[in-house]
């Protein structure tokens, strides 16, 4: 159960780079249109 | 698809033009170098600059109408690309200046039926998209850590399970606590915020107990961390800590999301909708430009029909204005030279110049902008209820949760501050502050959707209490526009047909009243031969109109030159005609409008009109519900009966030949018999009706004027969108009920629980966030949000159980 010692710390480290990938995301404006862009990949040209 | 009609026709169709002058756009446009436009655009490098430029579109209801503005636009020589926002009713555009101009792109827009303006100020928009995604990414933080939280916090709640050794626990307590730091430092810092100012301003806030019960967990689960099996005992609560803020956030988020969609689509329509104006450059020489840029020593010309872009004095001799928003009274006033004009009044007479006195910002208009968006922000008085409920409840579930705590301290200190905080937690009212304005919030928004804006929060709650509804007649139940069927002249007069449709023409422009822009439209084929058309052509190209003056609800007067001779003619209803001068065509079951000099009677126009689709419907569907309904009008008492006839109304609830006064009367006995009276109209000759009834609805061909005094603005054309709305305003009252019940019921039965120390923390925490969600989630069963179906059947399945 060793491996214990180095996948929780482990996990922790990826949650945080989660939220690194998640404020880009935000703060890019990725999530301020959700309708208009759902429905341009049914949008013809 | 759904449009807006147009509030002033002329003004779609209105040369664009002057809106090249960079002076115009430059304020709402950035030049972006070429290395950044291509960095932004996901294009390759370009040569020239590229401008940024954000527009204002109104009128968009689906992601299609988005899509299809972005076609349109892309379409133009010079626009390199175009972002639309539906939820921002915003456009951005990336042009070239080399290559076109904004009359260019801004036409397109409008051909499709939007109407675009480029953007005054988004300073209020900015600040909502900010506090939007601060709001969203503090949920976010909490929401992840909080998962990974519960993944290390399972395996502890059995350790026997997984054979978890002491140090394997100390390890997954660690890992939690570094996890739940972000929480305490980032994503609570709203409720450390409101706590703080709850404290310091002495009164009670929401957010009190629940920062108290949040930081004595959180210290709590720290103490223990650090020192295993110590004075403050052996569990930790990271788990019941971080699932509570998070769904504590999950609700505010909600209500915020719903609250700015409402309030966005009517602000725009309310304050941002700029026109030009004529500023005076040098003797009879004018420039347009647009309000924004006037200044104070400015002469400007304001037209017939404008509304006035700031405070002034009167340069002509004679003007009449309307200033019913800002003092109520919807009677034209008449102003002399030297006299002061308001910003936001209407010239009802001819053109006429000002100088300009005082900036925009300082005007009594721009004082009553504030109070209006105050009002938006004013609590419903269900709310009031609930808060001044749940004030002195946050008193007595502070001192309950200190006696809590005081009762079982000999005991154990760390068992007595978790059932103090299980009391915290557990009683916390959010529950029942957010069950009303969840409720009125979600409605709002999907009537918003529908084009049915409402102005203020309490008009749900009003619409509930309806029994008595009152119609305008002329562009409510019938359709705006009348067909000219005949004319008949009077035999005393000489003047030929074409003269008379002329005199008639020319009175009738530029009025938006339906019967004169039925004239307007008309092409007059069943009346004139093609010779005497062009006659009528002929004549209407050489007469010269003055002193024009509309007065609303009885007719329009003008001085007309022809042939120079000058001629005072009237156009209007049979009031605005002297007695004597009128033969007594009453009997002609048609809309009548009648033409006369100061000499005598010319003639009558005769309209007749068509009920509006499904307006039967409407009526037999009102009448199933048991409402009473009137029909009110200025017509002819026999035409309006006709018309009720052919809707299945009873003749002795419709009244013709009603001045507004006596609409505003008729309203008053009503409302003194105990009935609570909706008023729908078209906005025109209905004010003071409008603003006299306890809910007014106003029907999209509304002017400037009725948006600001009416309660409801329709903006499709069909009718059912009233039974729509009158339907959601029980549904809503239907919901906040059980909210409350709801949120009362829960509380009542948990506080003993939890004062018994019968729930541990994770379990209120639960009830709690449950409490809320299930509020939200109600109150989302009213919202057109399709994805919230599923949960929304669970609710009532639960509420069925009730």
């Amino acid at each position: 159960m060793d491996i214990l010692y180095l996948l929780i710390p482990l996990s922790v480290t990826l949650v945080l780079f989660v939220l690194i990938g998640l404020w880009w995301a935000i703060f890019r404006d990725q999530f301020d249109d959700l309708d208009v862009e759902a429905e341009r990949i049914l949008h013809n040209d | 698809m759904q449009t807006t009609t147009s509030i002033d026709p002329t003004l779609t169709h209105m040369d664009d033009k002057w809106l090249d002058n960079p002076d115009e756009w430059m304020h709402c446009t950035t030049a972006l170098t070429p290395h950044e436009a291509s960095k932004e655009l996901h294009l390759k490098e370009f040569k020239t600059p590229v401008l940024k430029t954000k527009i204002q579109i109104l009128g968009m209801y689906c992601p299609a109408c988005a899509l299809n503005i972005e076609d349109a636009l892309r379409r133009v020589e010079g626009v390199k690309d175009a972002r639309v926002s539906l939820s921002a009713n915003m456009g951005t555009i990336y042009w070239q200046d080399a290559k076109c101009k904004p009359s260019d792109w801004l036409g397109p827009v409008k051909t499709l039926g939007y109407q675009a303006f480029l953007m005054e100020s988004d300073g209020a928009r900015n600040a909502q998209v900010k506090e939007n995604k601060d709001l969203f990414w503090r949920l976010c933080v909490a929401t992840f850590c909080m998962m990974q939280v519960m993944m290390y916090s399972v395996p502890t709640y059995d350790a026997n399970i997984l054979d978890l050794t002491q140090e394997m626990t100390q390890l997954l307590r660690l890992a939690s606590w570094i996890l739940c730091l972000p929480i305490v430092v980032f994503s609570c810092a709203p409720f450390w915020r409101g706590a703080w100012s709850s404290l310091t301003h002495g009164h009670l806030s929401m957010d009190l107990p629940v920062a108290i019960g949040m930081a004595i967990t959180f210290a709590l689960s720290t103490a223990v961390t650090l020192e295993p099996n110590g004075f403050w005992g052996r569990e930790v609560y990271f788990d019941s800590f971080s699932m509570f803020v998070s769904f504590l956030l999950l609700g505010r988020w909600t209500e915020m999301k719903m609250r700015h969609r409402t309030y966005g689509a009517l602000n725009a329509i309310i304050t941002n909708v700029p026109e030009g104006i004529q500023r005076e450059l040098g003797p009879g020489h004018y420039e347009q430009i647009t309000a924004r840029r006037i200044q104070v020593g400015d002469i400007v010309k304001v037209e017939s029909l404008q509304t006035l872009p700031s405070d002034g004095i009167l340069l002509g001799d004679l003007a009449w204005v309307e200033e019913a928003l800002l003092t109520g009274e919807s009677s034209p006033v008449k102003k002399l030279e030297g006299n002061p004009l308001l910003m936001g009044s209407t010239n009802l007479g001819s053109p006429f110049r000002m100088k300009i006195t005082k900036s925009a910002n300082d005007t009594r208009f721009a004082q009553i902008i504030d109070l209006l968006e105050m009002a938006q922000a004013s609590k419903p008085s269900l709310v009031k209820l609930a808060d001044q409920i749940s004030r002195p409840f946050i008193g007595v579930v502070l001192l309950m949760a200190v006696v809590c705590a005081a009762l079982s301290w000999h005991l154990s200190p760390a068992n007595a501050l978790i059932s103090c905080c299980t009391v915290l937690i557990v009683t916390c009212p959010c529950a029942l502050t957010l069950s009303v304005p969840a409720a009125i919030l979600a409605s709002m928004g999907k009537l918003a959707k529908q084009g049915i804006l409402i102005k203020d929060t309490n008009t749900l709650e009003s619409l509930s209490h309806i029994d008595t509804i009152v119609f305008d007649k002329t562009g409510t139940l019938t359709e705006s526009q009348h067909q000219l069927k005949k004319i008949h002249l009077s035999p005393k007069t000489l003047s030929s047909k074409p003269m008379f449709l002329a005199f008639a023409r020319a009175l009738a422009k530029g009025s938006r009243h339906p019967l004169s822009q039925s004239v307007c439209q008309s092409d007059f084929k069943e009346l004139l031969t093609a010779e005497e058309f062009q006659e009528f052509q002929f004549i209407e190209s050489h007469l010269e109109i003055s002193d024009r003056l509309e007065t609303p609800g009885q007719g329009i007067q003008a001085t007309l030159t022809y042939q120079n001779q000058s001629h005072r003619l009237r156009l209007g209803s049979s009031k605005l005609m002297d007695a004597s001068t009128q033969e007594d065509y009453s009997q002609i079951a048609l809309s009548q409008v009648h033409l006369a000099t100061e000499q005598g009677w010319l003639g009558a126009l005769h309209f007749d009109e068509t009920p509006k689709l499904k307006a039967k419907e409407l009526i037999q569907a009102l009448k199933a519900q048991h409402f009473s309904l009137f029909v009110l009008s200025g017509d002819q008492t026999l035409r309006v009966h006709q018309l009720a006839n052919k809707l299945d109304l009873e003749p002795h609830h419709a009244h013709g030949g009603m001045s507004p006064s006596d609409k505003l009367q008729f309203l008053n006995a009503l409302q003194k018999k105990g009935h609570r009276v909706m008023m729908v109209g078209d906005g025109f000759n209905d004010l003071p009706v409008l603003s006299g009834s306890d809910v007014s609805v106003v029907f999209a061909n509304a002017t400037h004027n009725a948006l600001s005094v009416s309660d409801c603005v329709i903006l499709s054309p069909h009718l059912e969108s009233l039974l729509d709305l009158i339907d959601q305003s029980h549904k809503t009252i239907k919901v906040v009920h059980q909210n409350l019940f709801w949120a009362f019921a829960y509380n009542v039965c948990c506080v003993p629980l939890a004062f018994l120390g019968l729930l541990s923390p994770w379990q209120a925490g639960l009830g709690m966030a449950l409490s809320s969600l299930l509020v939200v989630l109600n109150s989302l069963k009213l919202s057109p949000a399709p994805q919230t179906t599923s949960f929304t059947h669970k609710t009532t399945e639960f509420k069925a159980t009730h």
